[in-house]
């Protein structure tokens, strides 16, 4: 026994001998704050981080039907709640308040660590922004302007398509990027039959998306192509009761340079299908927008948009002038002019000015 | 192992510490501006596939938030072992004491960001990443140590060099564009008498500068000190109008053709040096 035990005592005993210990702190250092006493944000006491951002919007336009015309309106604000709920679970609520109402624009938990079949997923439950396009998940105050592109408006949504359901998120083990969003929405309210939607994707209920996304650096600069599918069941009118798909394909470049200056180019392009009842209606639009970043605070963008509607005859082109002077990381002025031809008003001028202000720490994935 | 950080400061001094242990890279590119950087979804995976991720913290680099959450790296994220805010143990400055809001300017709550110019916050910096890389990789600890004492030992050596070139202008206030040097000043014994910018994050008017002009000259202040990153356009006139000289000094490890930290404080200190005397 005593031959087996006494190199087991001298191992304990030399062991702490042979740990590397910890070097000590320099004298320089202090010790860290407790978490009671750090001063970041709040974010000490359990509470979530808080932010508000406000968009006042004016419109000038030679389009005398506009009810906004001439006009200086409060269009928007945002209210945002986010926080980790638990280890590697975040929930992010964002509340608008237009027109009069409060409503949830965003309401979702994020997995970010999910492993399905060996697999590591990120899921995304809730209320949400669909993963389709490059800047469908992008908040207002988060565009590079202030009208969207009229093939979004036209094709997908006013603002963004959104619904209640989930995705899954996959990012390839690569060297480049490569990700892939599968997901299944409702929309957030009933559809009524009957009448051609104004615009967008006009899906009835439910419906289904996938994204496969991906970049290179080249150079100096970075290369973004994406593809997107989303599909579902059309609203009925007239004669057609559809399936609709929504397809695209997107595109950005950017090359940045010293302090904050930046060159991006952005382009998507969009087809929209309504097959059903022996018919097929076949609408495509795009736009190719250049935007010079001079410093953190001025940039100067040009836009081109051509787009026909699902549920309209004609095409809206447009050539658009932004520009924009950011006072803080979340403050900042825009002015958006633009010049086209739409069905019924050939020429026309529109000029809008935007007014951004936000408080509070606030965060979105991926801009 | 892949270590990320997000600024090239944060890179070199964890260049420092790994020799050829890891792959060091830093999200920001030298000469960009810290407080603005786009996040790439290139960026996403060199964040996922991190071991360690090191960010300056007290909320300068908040971009790095959305590259954490899009990346999905448990290794990586805030209280992970290969998480490090290298401002933890850093002895802040300028923290704010009545409330801040934006009538202040970009002023961080935390104090003031840029601790990264004073060589002995470096190695606070340094230690700090030391506790990660030897949790994280405990078979390269004793290496981790070692090099981590000579980073510490090269910087008390060459803080004697620095100290020297900087002890003549001891006492003697500068003009800088962004409040950015309250560190250097401190270690060094310098007084910053004012700024280009009227508040923090805040572009020069023709006022503000008219006005520090005439400071400038009431108070005999003539040395002009800028990152290489802004435009000199108004550092130039107010050299000018003061009698002195403009030093354009890195903003950057990289930037001005710099390549480690140890070159990075030889170009401040040579800059400062040039335009206080």
């Amino acid at each position: 026994m005593i031959k087996w035990l006494t190199p087991l005592v001298v191992a304990l005993v030399a062991a702490p001998v042979f740990a590397q210990e910890t070097p000590p702190p320099p004298p320089d250092a202090v010790t860290p704050a407790p978490a009671a006493q750090a001063n970041t944000n709040n974010r000490y006491l359990l509470l979530p981080d808080i932010s508000f951002i406000s968009d006042t919007r004016g419109l000038f336009t030679s389009d005398k039907n506009n009810p906004n015309r001439n006009k200086f309106v409060f269009d928007s604000g945002e209210l945002a709640i986010q926080s980790f709920v638990y280890p590697g679970i975040k929930q992010d609520a964002f509340i608008v308040f237009a027109n009069g109402e409060a409503g949830v624009e965003e309401g979702f938990v994020t997995v970010q660590n999910l492993k399905i079949a060996h697999l590591p997923f990120s899921a995304v439950v809730g209320r949400r922004k669909a993963p389709f396009g490059r800047t469908n998940q992008l908040h207002p105050h988060s565009w590079s302007y202030i009208e969207p592109p009229t093939v979004l408006k036209n094709l997908v949504a006013e603002e963004s398509l959104t619904g209640d359901g989930a995705y899954l998120s996959y990012l390839f083990p690569t060297k480049q990027f490569l990700q892939l969003d599968a997901g299944f929405f409702g929309q957030p309210e009933a559809v009524a039959d009957g009448t051609a939607p104004e615009s967008g994707a006009g899906f009835k209920d439910t419906f289904s998306t996938v994204r496969l996304w991906a970049s290179t650096k080249t150079g100096s600069g970075e290369l973004e192509l994406g593809g997107s599918d989303a599909r579902g069941k059309g609203v009925s009118y007239g004669t057609l009761s559809p399936q609709n798909t929504l397809q695209g394909l997107d595109l950005t470049y950017r090359n940045g340079a010293k302090d904050s200056q930046r060159v991006m180019l952005r382009s998507e392009y969009l087809t929209h299908e309504q097959r059903g009842s022996g018919q097929r209606v076949k609408t495509s639009g795009y736009y190719v927008f250049l935007d010079k970043r001079f410093s953190p605070l001025r940039s100067l963008g040009l836009r081109y948009d051509n787009s026909s509607s699902p549920y309209a005859a004609g095409r809206e082109t447009s050539v658009s002038l932004i520009q924009t002077h950011q006072l803080t990381e979340q403050t900042y002025l825009r002015l958006q002019a633009s010049h086209g031809d739409r069905p019924g008003q050939k020429g026309f001028n529109e000029l809008r000015l935007q007014w951004v202000w936000g408080v509070g720490p606030h965060t979105h994935n991926l801009e | 192992m892949e270590v990320i950080t997000t600024t090239p400061e944060l890179a070199a001094i964890a260049r420092e510490l790994t020799g050829n242990l890891a792959t060091v890279t830093a999200l920001a590119k030298p000469e960009a501006n810290y407080h603005q950087v786009d996040a790439k979804p290139s960026d996403v995976v060199r964040v996922a596939h991190a071991d360690v991720f090191i960010r300056c913290g007290m909320d300068l680099d908040m971009w790095a938030d959305a590259l954490l959450g899009s990346a999905r790296n448990a290794k990586v994220q805030k209280g992970a072992p290969g998480y490090v805010d290298a401002s933890t143990r850093v002895r802040k400055m300028e923290v704010p004491t009545g409330g801040v809001n934006g009538a202040s300017g970009d002023v961080h709550a935390a104090g003031n960001p840029h601790y990264w110019f004073d060589p002995k916050d470096a190695v606070v910096v340094a230690y700090e990443i030391l506790l990660a890389l030897r949790t994280v990789d405990k078979a390269h600890a004793a290496a981790y140590d070692a090099n981590y004492k000579r980073f510490s030992d090269e910087i008390t050596a060459r803080l004697v060099g620095w100290e020297r070139t900087l002890a003549p202008f001891k006492g003697q206030s500068f003009v800088a564009y962004h409040d950015e040097w309250v560190y250097f000043a401190s270690r060094f014994g310098l007084t910053s008498f004012g700024f280009l910018e009227p508040k923090p994050g805040i572009p020069p008017s023709g006022g503000h500068v008219t006005d520090l002009i005439q400071r400038m000259k009431a108070s005999h202040v003539r040395a002009v000190v800028m990152g290489s990153i802004y435009s000199t356009k108004y550092a130039d006139l107010v050299a000018r109008e003061a009698g002195g000289k403009v030093a354009v000094v890195p903003y950057s490890v990289g930037g001005l053709g710099t390549r480690t930290y140890f070159d990075y404080i030889d170009a401040i200190v040579a800059g400062f040096a040039k335009a206080l005397r």
